[in-house]
């Protein structure tokens, strides 16, 4: 999906009489695309509106799926993306044009997913075997898996929701958004050094748990 | 001299290389390593599966309606909003017109009940002077028309 936006004066362009405003085809998938869909929704033009729902449609999916997999409930999941973009909606004129708005984006993806957790350990902890149970995903929304794909991703969801949460994060970051771990640095608002550390324990975590499942022959 | 770099290093950013996470030179002398020591070779191997592992975890798709679903929460926000400022300008309306009542009606009984000073005594006697109320401040007590009455008659006299 291309936008069609305008652009101001180029560095390239006098300031006198450059070139006129002319329409300009900005990548979706670049930082360019984001800042001006940013700049639309800010400045409260005509079509900010359309300008959020396209932000919200580039980021619905990687949003929910972090979630997804952080918390391993999908209507809750679900819930909580929501409350992600309705927080963006609020807070979209404190974000700082230096910073990616990916970056800041996810920080409050990481924040909600936090605070999903905090409050279910106030209200008492609810293993994964019951979220499990409980969870049913419209059968439209997932991939088709035959009986032994649906056991693997059972036992590597379960394996990723026992990480320590920090680690978790990390790992679905790194692994599944295709985050750099300076990205998940500036994120987490942490060192290099520590997501070279949390990632690095996440997957010895992992690999003595699923390992011997290999050997075994289970997954 | 140059460092003999141990396994235990080499673990320690092992998950790093294998995320393509380390310098140069530090890529470069754990591929060195790598090439001599089966024991860390072993371990990137168990590594590079956990990656293997993680893909069993396949992405769900976002519901058809979930935009519309934010759109009916925004909207519904927006009237939370909306309400609870109207529920909140009210009160805040009627408590700032009891202020101004209470700080005016305050100001007001300030001026009435001052003590009256001496040149404010010497103005109104100079008002009565000249409009010639003085004369007035001797009526006896009765109705208007007989104060006119006696008026008359003692200007007759």
């Amino acid at each position: 999906m291309d936008l069609i936006g305008y652009r101001g004066k180029s560095s390239t362009e006098s300031a006198s009489g450059g070139c006129p405003r002319q329409p300009r085809i900005i990548d979706n998938a670049t930082d360019d695309y984001d800042l001006a869909l940013v700049k639309r929704i800010r400045a409260q033009e005509e079509d900010w509106e359309l300008a959020f729902e396209q932000l919200v449609m580039k980021y619905q999916h990687s949003v929910l799926n972090t979630i997804y997999r952080y918390i391993g409930n999908y209507n809750e999941a679900e819930d909580i993306a929501q409350n992600v973009f309705i927080k963006v909606w609020h807070k979209i004129k404190t974000f700082k044009k230096k910073a990616k708005f990916s970056t800041w984006l996810y920080r409050i993806v990481v924040n909600q997913c936090l605070d999903y957790q905090r409050k279910k350990k106030k209200e008492g902890t609810v293993s994964l075997d019951d979220k499990l149970s409980e969870e049913k995903i419209p059968e439209s929304l997932t991939v088709e898996l035959d009986s032994e794909q649906k056991k693997k991703s059972a036992i590597i969801k379960q394996a990723i929701n026992e990480l320590p949460a920090n680690q978790r994060i990390a790992l679905i970051l790194s692994k599944y958004e295709n985050k750099s771990y300076q990205e998940i640095a500036d994120i987490m608002g942490i060192s290099l050094g520590a997501v070279a550390a949390l990632i690095s324990r996440a997957k010895e975590s992992l690999k003595t748990k699923l390992i011997p499942l290999r050997e075994k022959g289970i997954i | 001299m140059k460092r003999k770099i141990k396994c235990p290093d080499i673990r320690k950013r092992l998950s790093a290389f294998l995320d393509g996470e380390v310098t140069e030179p530090e890529k470069f002398y754990i591929s060195e390593h790598l090439k001599t020591c089966g024991d860390c070779q072993n371990e990137a191997e168990k590594l590079s599966q956990i990656s293997d592992f993680l893909s069993f975890f396949t992405a769900v798709d976002v519901s058809p309606y979930f935009v519309s679903r934010l759109k009916l929460r925004l909207a519904e926000e927006k009237a939370h909003f909306a309400n609870w400022t109207k529920r909140l300008v009210l009160p805040l309306e009627i408590a700032a017109l009891f202020l101004l009542a209470l700080i005016g009606g305050g100001y007001l009984g300030r001026i009435l009940s001052e003590p009256r000073t001496e040149k404010d005594a010497l103005l109104t006697e100079e008002i009565a002077n000249v409009s010639g109320v003085s004369a007035f401040e001797d009526f006896s007590e009765g109705s208007l028309v007989q104060t006119f009455t006696n008026l008359l008659a003692e200007g007759g006299d």
